[in-house]
């Protein structure tokens, strides 16, 4: 995946995550939030592996 | 113009608008992410501050509106009445009236009282104008100057979505060839906080869409109000020579209410607005139903009910403009989520903030240099 390709996707992931939590998740909110937050786990997953490079 | 240069080109118009969009909104986009910082926790904050009491269990079921209003004149000063009740789902036990001297129309400059919804006990309560939050809350939304400081702010979102598209058009070439997440060390300082601003960049790229997108259209908000009240209330309310309805004559709002709840049972009214201000008509009490579904939970229907006969004059849903002003709202706070997701906004608004800062400083440090070549998309340096 292109860095292009992936940063659209981050993008539209939390996009999607953070209307879906407002508009349809309800009480059900964790897997909405897990999407909103898909982006900063990336982060930090690069992050530390980066680090331990 | 050659297939090659098209590229090129479009990327360096996407650099200009990247830097200097970037640049014009950096020292008020930096005061934004600081007060925003602080609003997301608004409530924690004011009850900190002693701004707003603490949460307490319901003390019983609540008061009707027309019992709870009498409470309420208990904090009434000479000549106010009041002219709405207002509750949330998020303080169940609570509840806001609002007073206004007689004439006074609108509803914006009214005095809000907070009410134990269960007794009707008034309740200490800093008023938002004078409260810390509130101050940062002019300051966020419209620069202590209403509605041109809350367009101005609409601009300020512009220019920051702006920065923000073009920004991936200007770095994502410039991450060919690196692993996501590469900060190079043991280059130039320039290079480093580089990497860490597409880095950063990427992680908070969709949020910062959501909030310049919503910060928009909350900026645009108030002229998409005065257009409804202008255009959609009217009509609802029809004649605008009608004669108000005397106090004394008026219905209690009580029965309205029953009006308005067997009008649309499946919704709550959250907002009650008594008759002659300007989100009702000189007859009519005006009621916000709020859905009860996740999905409607924010949005509300508009009913008018005469406040002579206590019929039900007219209901509406929110036109689609208003729809995407008020769902702008939670999406903007991130107050809809809970403690997590309030966690994540402040996250990514010092991400923001870093890469604000970290972006004028880039430009900075190019121009304290000795003149270099523009940069070119494919050399990943």
């Amino acid at each position: 995946m292109t860095p292009l390709n992936r940063l659209l996707l981050m993008t539209v992931a939390t996009i999607a995550g953070l209307i879906g939590l407002m508009v349809l998740a309800g009480p059900a909110r964790l897997p909405f939030a897990l999407l909103a937050a898909t982006p900063f786990a990336v982060g930090i997953v690069a992050w530390t592996r980066q680090r331990r490079r | 113009m050659t297939g090659a240069a098209t590229p090129r080109r479009w990327f360096r118009v996407s650099l200009w608008l990247h830097r200097w969009t970037g640049l014009v909104a950096t020292p008020f986009f930096l005061l934004l992410c600081i007060t925003g910082s602080i609003l997301i926790f608004h409530l924690e904050v004011d009850r900190l501050l002693g701004d707003f009491p603490a949460e307490s269990a319901a003390a019983g079921p609540p008061m009707a509106p027309a019992a709870l209003a009498a409470a309420a004149m208990a904090a009434a000063r000479p000549g106010e009445t009041v002219q709405s009740l207002a509750f949330s789902s998020a303080l169940p036990d609570k509840a806001f009236a609002g007073f206004a001297l007689p004439g006074s129309h609108a509803l914006e400059a009214e005095r809000l009282v907070l009410l134990d919804r269960a007794t009707g006990q008034v309740l200490p309560f800093a008023d938002p104008e004078t409260s810390f939050t509130g101050f940062l809350f002019d300051l966020h939304a419209n620069w202590f100057l209403d509605v041109p400081g809350e367009i101005f702010g609409g601009v300020i979102a512009l220019l920051v979505l702006v920065a923000v598209v073009t920004g991936i058009i200007v770095h994502a070439p410039f991450l060919r060839g690196l692993a996501f997440g590469s900060i190079r060390h043991g280059h130039s300082e320039r290079r480093r906080q580089r990497d860490l601003h597409n880095f950063i960049g990427a992680i908070v790229t969709g949020w910062l869409i959501v909030v310049c997108l919503t910060g928009l259209a909350l900026g645009l908000g108030s002229l998409a109000l005065a257009r409804w009240q202008d255009t959609e209330l009217r009509a609802m309310a029809g004649s605008p020579t009608q004669a108000p309805v005397p106090v004394a004559a008026r219905v209690s709002v009580d029965v309205a209410l029953a009006t308005a709840q067997a009008a649309q049972p499946d919704r709550d009214a959250q907002f009650i607005i008594w008759p002659g201000t300007d989100f009702s008509s000189p007859r009519h009490y005006a009621f916000l139903m709020y859905g009860r579904q996740p999905y409607n939970e924010r949005l509300f229907d508009i009913v008018l009910v005469d406040a002579a006969t206590g019929k039900l004059a007219a209901a509406r849903p929110l036109p689609t403009y208003l729809q995407a002003v008020v769902l702008s709202g939670p999406l903007h706070f991130g107050d809809y989520g809970g403690l997590p997701l309030k966690l994540l906004w402040l996250a990514s608004a010092w991400g923001a903030l870093f890469i604000t800062a970290n972006g004028a400083w880039l430009w900075w440090a190019k121009r304290r240099r000795a003149p270099e070549a523009a940069p070119q998309p494919l050399a990943a340096e």
